[in-house]
């Protein structure tokens, strides 16, 4: 990251994933988020968590497009955003959704599809989380460490999922985004097979 | 997670002196109170008196907030905060409901003679939305069995069929195919009769505010929220089982009876627990939400899952 525009682009993704947070905290405490707010503070952390996931991967699709390698300084940031916006979606559903009552929680996993979806894919996602700094790239080589870091795609496939399945009259965005990430997918299919072609000299 | 609350500035730091109350607009304010008194009401806000009821639920009151602010009343949109936002465009005076069918003495009966001719009651219900939440409300309302026994039902009428106004310009989304207007619901005879299914026209102390199924709707305490049909316009005394409007739109889903029942999942979700708005938490559900010693008889010996 010796690039200055890298340095600038790490820093914007940074600290603007973080402004879709504060404003949600301060409409929270400011009263704006309606009558039942609690709802609003769930509905959005999963939709923030979704986009920045999605956000990270299309990081790769606008590389592909443009050939721009810089912009690979915001998808380590980007992803540790999506990571913090499920986890805090999954405290929220757990203590204002289901009151705090392990009971109650326990039978909505047991039952509910879309619960295990979720739960499945912030379970993916705490890895690469956890290995988002520099020292566990060199621990673990960046061979593995990108090796492990493709779970981002079937994260992405249960996130996806997870939002369709709760989704009601926003049915056709999450579908979408399904289209957006099976065409991201193919691309990075594409390239990967790309990459193993000897190239010409 | 306590919210902090921002201090609010006194009322003397925002209005400008030059508005604030003077005798002369005390006077001017007094004129006008004179002029709408004698002008027909327009029913917004009027307060409503009623009896308490010795049967009201003990359960914490939901906010009239809450109640008015979040709710499904897909003529007005299908986000919650839609009915709020836009029931403003109903005009629910003058009103009527059209009663025909299996009765000695069909006819029309206006809102007026409503009002007028039936004793009215607080009841505090539990009502249970088939989506999972929960509110507790004080209704104003009479039992619907008075309503229809006005009408002479005959031995024919084994159920009720009710249908809510079908009018677009009052209710926007009623242009849009989200169900095939107007809204329809259904009851057999002897839960019509019941003496707790109710006709409410007013909730809060208040006349009922048009979001919430203005100027007379359904509640039946013991059934998914979408059982009590808003703002009815007729009546019909049936022989067969009429079909609900959700019933219609996804028959896996949505039952004619739609009994809460927390045993009786919705194919994509469970129904035993849900979340008191706003804010009980989240709480066990109750078979026929806690009405079983009064309503349970009405389905004995039938398989509750086949009818859901």
């Amino acid at each position: 990251m010796r690039a200055p525009s890298a340095r600038v682009i790490y820093w914007a993704a940074t600290l603007g994933g973080a402004v879709p947070g504060l404003w949600l905290w301060w409409q929270y405490h400011t009263g704006a988020l309606g009558v039942v707010p609690d709802e609003v503070l769930l509905h959005q952390t999963g939709r923030f968590g979704l986009t920045f996931l999605m956000g990270t991967l299309a990081i790769g699709f606008a590389h592909f497009l443009t050939g721009w390698g810089v912009i690979f300084a915001a998808r380590r940031p980007l992803g540790v955003w999506a990571f913090a916006y499920a986890l805090s979606h999954a405290l929220i559903w757990g203590w204002f959704d289901q009151g705090g009552t392990l009971a109650f929680m326990r039978m909505e996993i047991a039952k509910m599809r879309h619960v295990q979806l979720g739960l499945a894919a912030l379970l993916l996602m705490a890895p690469l989380a956890l290995s988002s700094f520099n020292a566990a790239q060199r621990m673990m080589t960046l061979r593995r460490w990108k090796w492990l870091h493709l779970l981002t795609w079937p994260t992405a496939v249960l996130a996806v999922f997870h939002a369709w399945s709760v989704a009601r009259f926003e049915a056709p965005l999450v579908t979408a985004m399904g289209a957006a990430l099976a065409l991201m997918m193919l691309t990075r299919l594409f390239t990967l097979a790309q990459g193993r072609r000897p190239r010409p000299r | 997670m306590p919210r902090y609350h921002f201090p609010e500035p006194p009322a003397r730091l925002i209005t400008p002196p030059a508005r604030g109350i003077t005798r002369r607009t005390v006077m001017t304010g007094l004129g006008a109170a004179t002029l709408a008194a004698a002008m027909p009401r327009s029913g917004r806000t009027d307060t409503l008196a009623a009896d308490p009821w010795p049967g009201s639920a003990t359960d914490t009151l939901t906010s009239r907030e809450v109640a008015t602010g979040y709710n499904n009343f897909f003529e007005f949109g299908t986000s919650k905060s839609d009915p709020a936002e836009h029931a403003h465009h109903l005009n629910p005076t003058p009103w009527q409901i059209e009663v025909s069918g299996h009765a000695h003495d069909p006819g029309v009966i206006g809102m007026e003679d409503i009002l007028s001719g039936f004793d009215l009651e607080e009841r505090i219900y539990r009502l249970r939305c088939v989506e999972g939440w929960s509110k507790v409300i004080p209704w104003i309302g009479f039992p619907l069995k008075q309503l229809l026994a006005r009408f002479d039902p005959t031995s024919d009428a084994q159920y009720v069929e009710f249908e809510t106004l079908h009018d677009p310009v009052q209710m926007p989304n009623q242009t849009g195919d989200d169900i095939d207007w107007p809204y329809r619901e259904g009851l057999r005879m002897d839960e019509a009769m019941h003496p707790l299914t109710l006709l409410a026209v007013g909730m809060y102390g208040e006349v009922m505010p048009n979001q919430n199924g203005a100027p007379i709707r359904l509640v039946v305490p013991w059934k998914y929220g979408f059982k009590s049909i808003k703002s009815i316009v007729r009546i019909r005394l049936v022989s067969e089982r009429p079909v609900s409007s959700w019933e219609a739109l996804a028959p896996r889903e949505y039952g004619f009876y739609a009994n809460v029942n927390p045993e009786v999942r919705h194919p994509r979700w469970h129904q035993a627990t849900e979340r008191r708005l706003h804010d009980g938490g989240r709480i066990a559900t109750e078979k026929f939400n806690g009405y079983g010693e009064q309503v349970a008889h009405l389905y004995e010996g039938m398989d509750l899952f086949e009818n859901f």
